[in-house]
């Protein structure tokens, strides 16, 4: 490991052979700084550590990789890594905060692109999640939802990302740079984010919990 | 321990409602015989009578509370059924022969409830028929014969209603009840393979560098998903039958496909349904034969008015020029012949060098 140049990860995951498995996959470009067996754990060594990304597993002890999310998503890049793309809990996770998913099952090249990309601010998008997010926004838009909405560049690009398209090939379709694009995907999270912030902060208020 | 919970929640809500219904018709009883005191033939046969069967009650409601399966013992539900033809039998003992209303008719049923739940609506029936039987052997010690027979007729009507209805409700409830521990066991099997064999599978297709291994894990976890996750994944019926066609082709033609379904996807009519999943099946096969893509997307949304479902199947494979190879059979008659006939639109894309992506809207 090169101490210097090296991206610092915490990974956190219940299951030892796991985080031994992500550890030898992401060989000398990461520095494993701290492995975490359940939530608690994890945002304790994130706090400690202040790495530059987290790979964390959606269901652990202790609140899971929501709580993570929801406790570390601000300050520091939360990759969340799960088994099943049909989960509810995924896209919890995510408007709590995280970065985006990895399938467990993503080998261990694309795993170390997508944690260098994510500890660089990008978000880790895959078109499931894209399709998940857009459902997610149809719903609040019928609730009246007070928060702000996808502008119709934003949603074009989640539907390319749902359509299988990488950033590259949507800023050719839509004649913008990669860059840009990633920036929309960027503000599709923060708003995602925000706006579950806000319901819950609403919801808070309505039942009088302080 | 899910089935051993479930049954005593059962148990006890049971025991809790015939033990209320106990109590009110024992009150009703002794009300009445309160009331009708100077009627009465044999006043303190008829306190000593209503004294054991309040002294059942109470062993019958100290045993509910103290473990809800006990209060359904068999040899407690025969003495209830016994001292419940007692009751009938006295009846027309005690009783005045001009008195119409009858006073412990409500607190036999108790038994024959009981009996209804514990052997079902036959065994609620041989205790309606043998109450029956007490009440018109009771009825006829005093009074005319007319009068008596359509006392105890419409009493012994409504034992059995009571019994069968007894009999129904909880052969239902047993039935939810049975449903209910079945999909917790399902849920339990679906946490347990998913923190367990959906991981190890997961650990072996990026571990090992063995390509069949991988291919088998691969199949093994989508077999597996399918069955824990099946019925969730089935909320509408066109994401199930897309879901279906492209596992189909993804199987035999061993190419990966990432499906991303919208989960507010509209109902659309069964034709539109299978027009769809016909013509998403024939483009991922189109796909996974002609294109050499390594992988295809398959994603679904609801059009804008939400009346019908736009989407899109695209690989990035090699492409062709349209212009001039022309669509080929697959596109031409599978999927715009099924997409047209069902009202729809299709438009194919593709550019050498930049894949294909075949885009179909339906309603």
């Amino acid at each position: 490991v090169d101490p210097v140049n090296a991206l610092r990860v915490v990974v956190a995951d219940d299951h030892p052979i796991w985080r031994s498995g992500v550890r030898a996959d992401l060989g000398d470009a990461f520095d494993v700084v701290a492995e975490a067996a359940d939530a608690r754990e994890a945002v304790a060594m994130i706090t400690e550590h202040q790495p530059d990304v987290v790979l964390c597993d959606l269901h652990m002890p202790e609140g899971g990789g929501i709580r993570v999310a929801r406790e570390c998503g601000e300050t520091t890049a939360v990759v969340i890594l799960t088994v099943s793309e049909a989960e509810r809990d995924l896209l919890d996770a995510i408007a709590a905060g995280a970065r985006g998913y990895l399938l467990k099952s993503t080998g261990a090249a694309d795993l170390r692109v997508a944690l260098a990309k994510a500890a660089l601010g990008e978000p880790v998008f895959s078109p499931s999640l894209a399709a998940l997010v857009l459902s997610e926004f149809r719903r609040m838009k019928k609730l009246d939802s007070p928060t702000e909405g996808l502008s119709e560049r934003e949603r074009e690009v989640l539907q390319y990302v749902a359509r299988g398209l990488s950033y590259k090939e949507i800023g050719e379709e839509l004649f913008i740079s990669a860059k840009t694009v990633e920036n929309h995907t960027r503000n599709i999270l923060n708003k995602l984010h925000l706006s579950r912030k806000q319901e819950l902060m609403r919801y808070a208020l309505e039942h009088g919990i302080e | 321990m899910g089935m051993v919970h479930d049954r005593l929640a059962f148990d006890r809500g049971m025991a809790r409602g015939i033990a209320a219904f106990r109590w009110a018709a024992l009150l009703w009883a002794w009300i009445g015989l309160i009331l009708e005191r100077d009627q009465l033939d044999h006043r303190w046969l008829a306190i000593a009578a209503l004294s054991v069967a309040t002294a059942v009650t109470a062993a019958a409601t100290a045993r509910a509370a103290r473990d809800a399966a006990s209060s359904f013992a068999p040899w407690l539900v025969v003495l209830e059924v016994t001292v419940g033809m007692g009751l009938l039998l006295l009846d027309g003992v005690v009783y005045d022969p001009a008195r119409q209303q009858s006073l412990p008719w409500a607190w036999p049923a108790a038994g024959i409830i009981t009996a209804a739940v514990v052997w079902g609506t036959r065994g609620g029936l041989v205790a309606a028929a043998m109450a029956a039987v007490a009440s018109f052997v009771g009825e006829s010690i005093l009074r005319d014969a007319v009068e008596w027979s359509v006392s105890a007729a419409s009493k012994s009507a409504l034992f059995a209603l009571a019994a069968i209805a007894a009999g129904t409700v909880a052969a239902r409830l047993r039935e939810a009840e049975g449903e209910i521990s079945t999909v917790r066991a399902r849920e339990e099997v679906a946490r347990t393979l998913h923190d367990g064999v959906l991981q190890t599978l997961a650990v072996i297709q990026r571990r090992s560098d063995d390509r069949e291994l991988c291919d088998l894990a691969r199949s093994q976890e989508r077999d597996l998903r399918t069955f824990l996750f099946g019925r969730e994944r089935a909320a509408t019926d066109l994401a199930a039958a897309v879901r279906a066609s492209v596992d189909l082709v993804a199987r035999r033609d061993g190419i990966d496909v990432q499906v991303a379904l919208a989960d507010d996807l509209p109902q659309l009519p069964h034709a539109s349904v299978r027009a769809l999943a016909g013509a998403v099946q024939e483009a991922v096969t189109n796909a996974a034969k002609h294109s050499g893509a390594a992988h295809v997307v398959v994603y679904a949304e609801p059009t804008s008015d939400e009346r019908g479902v736009f989407c899109s199947v695209r690989d990035d494979g090699h492409g062709f020029d349209l212009a001039a190879a022309g669509e080929g059979e697959g596109l031409r008659g599978s999927i715009r012949g099924r997409i047209a006939d069902a009202g729809g639109r299709v438009e194919i894309d593709s550019r050498p060098g930049r894949g294909t992506e075949v885009r179909l809207w339906i309603q």
